[in-house]
């Protein structure tokens, strides 16, 4: 940690601002197409720097995320843990995709993240399941390219290793 | 394994006795909601700045007037709820109920779209209660259903798992108002095709389930459709309180008076 100073805080604020976006107030219309800003970014730092952000954080930055949102108490922290394991997994390949293919890797992964939420919610007995998680996970994947490269830059900005 | 530790959360938060250790932990969330709201306020601000003095008058004016008309239709109030109080005595009616309010900033919108959830920055700290009512200036908003320190989460009559008890004002009819899943419709369930109900009526909560205080507006009925083949008639409203657009909100407070102190 001493010799990277700058990496860990780069990546908690990363999380900090796609936490914020995640609840950020747009009309009701519009949050259907809201990017699923969390899952961009952890797959991201997984992506690309697996050995500082891994399964734990994942869970961590879930947990955050139940808080702030209110929703059940470990639904996110389950479910973007589940998602940081997938990209772990795969992160050697995925790395070598271009934007096309990473940006369909994407769209799955919030595809899980989502339904993961959804199954979670079904449990309790909100029983909502709706085909427009698919909205969100096209307009993610669309994103991505962007996110990648603002991420990309900060990387190299404040030497992020 | 931490993927089951969350789902344990999951089965611990269910149980509920995780309800008020979070309650405080979610404090820290309003922060961030106050912090998303900042590009607005900023417009906001930057309008006030830019406001002419002429169009300030003009409003100056206009508040005036306004005020003018409510203090004027408050004016019999204490003469009617003195006569409404004899009346209730003549009934033997037990015991009416005392409201105030408390006027929370909507801070927050739920994450998830499915939700018709808002965030309001008053919590357990200012007495905010769950299932306490929420209306607005224009009618019924819905029910506080989650309490935080300092902030609370309302539920709009409009979500799909909302339902209250109404009547019509006209002539007493009850009925259940279901939340749509849409913010501009609700709709009334298991309505007899032979209803007296008209587009048009105005339905006012009926204080049925004890949740929500008798009286308030709640929506006006914009649709009904007879359907011979139907044992139900279809019944759409438009809920009055102006649900997508609060900025502020009022949280009812009510309580029980005892007869002939009110």
């Amino acid at each position: 940690m001493d010799d990277h100073g700058h990496s860990f805080w780069v990546i908690l604020l990363s999380l900090f601002v796609a936490l914020a976006l995640s609840v950020y107030p747009l009309p009701l219309s519009a949050r259907w197409f809201r990017p699923d800003w969390m899952v961009i970014v952890i797959c991201f730092w997984v992506l690309f720097m697996p050995h500082r952000v891994g399964v734990g954080w994942a869970w961590i930055s879930g947990l955050l995320m139940d808080i702030l949102h209110g929703a059940y108490l470990g639904q996110h922290a389950f479910a973007l843990a589940v998602v940081a394991y997938f990209v772990h997994v795969s992160h050697q390949r995925v790395r070598m995709y271009g934007y096309r293919k990473q940006a369909v890797f994407i769209f799955s992964m919030v595809i899980i993240h989502l339904l993961l939420g959804q199954w979670v919610q079904n449990l309790m007995g909100v029983a909502d399941t709706s085909l427009l998680v698919l909205a969100q996970a096209l307009m993610s994947a669309l994103i991505w390219p962007l996110a990648h490269v603002i991420l990309t830059y900060l990387c190299y900005r404040f030497v992020v290793t | 394994m931490l993927s089951l530790i969350a789902l344990l959360l999951v089965q611990a938060a269910r149980s509920g006795w995780l309800d008020r250790p979070l309650s405080y932990l979610a404090s820290v969330s309003l922060p961030v909601y106050k912090l998303t709201e900042l590009p607005s306020e900023i417009g906001r601000s930057l309008e006030g700045l830019f406001t002419g003095r002429e169009s300030l008058r003009e409003e100056n004016a206009r508040l005036r007037a306004e005020a003018l008309v409510l203090h004027a239709k408050t004016q019999k109030l204490a003469s009617l709820r003195a006569e409404n109080l004899r009346l209730r005595e003549l009934l033997n009616s037990a015991s009416h109920k005392e409201e105030s309010v408390v006027v929370a900033e909507v801070v927050g919108l739920a994450a998830d779209p499915a939700q018709h959830v808002f965030i309001v920055d008053k919590g357990s700290a200012d007495g905010i209660e769950e299932g306490q009512a929420v209306i607005d200036a224009d009618g019924l908003v819905g029910q506080v259903i989650n309490v935080a320190y300092n902030h609370s989460r309302v539920m709009m009559v409009t979500d799909v798992t909302h339902a209250l008890s109404v009547q019509v004002n006209r002539n007493g009819v009850r009925a259940i108002v279901e939340g749509s899943g849409l913010i501009d419709l609700l709709e009334l369930s298991h309505v007899a095709a032979t209803t007296d109900i008209k587009v048009g009526d105005l339905l006012v909560s009926s204080g049925l389930g004890g949740r929500f205080p008798a009286g308030y507006p709640v929506a006006r009925v914009s649709e009904v459709t007879i359907d011979p083949g139907e044992p139900f008639a279809t019944v759409r409203a438009r809920p009055l309180a102006q649900l997508d657009k609060a900025q502020f909100v009022l949280l009812v407070f009510s309580r029980s008076v005892a007869r002939g102190d009110g």
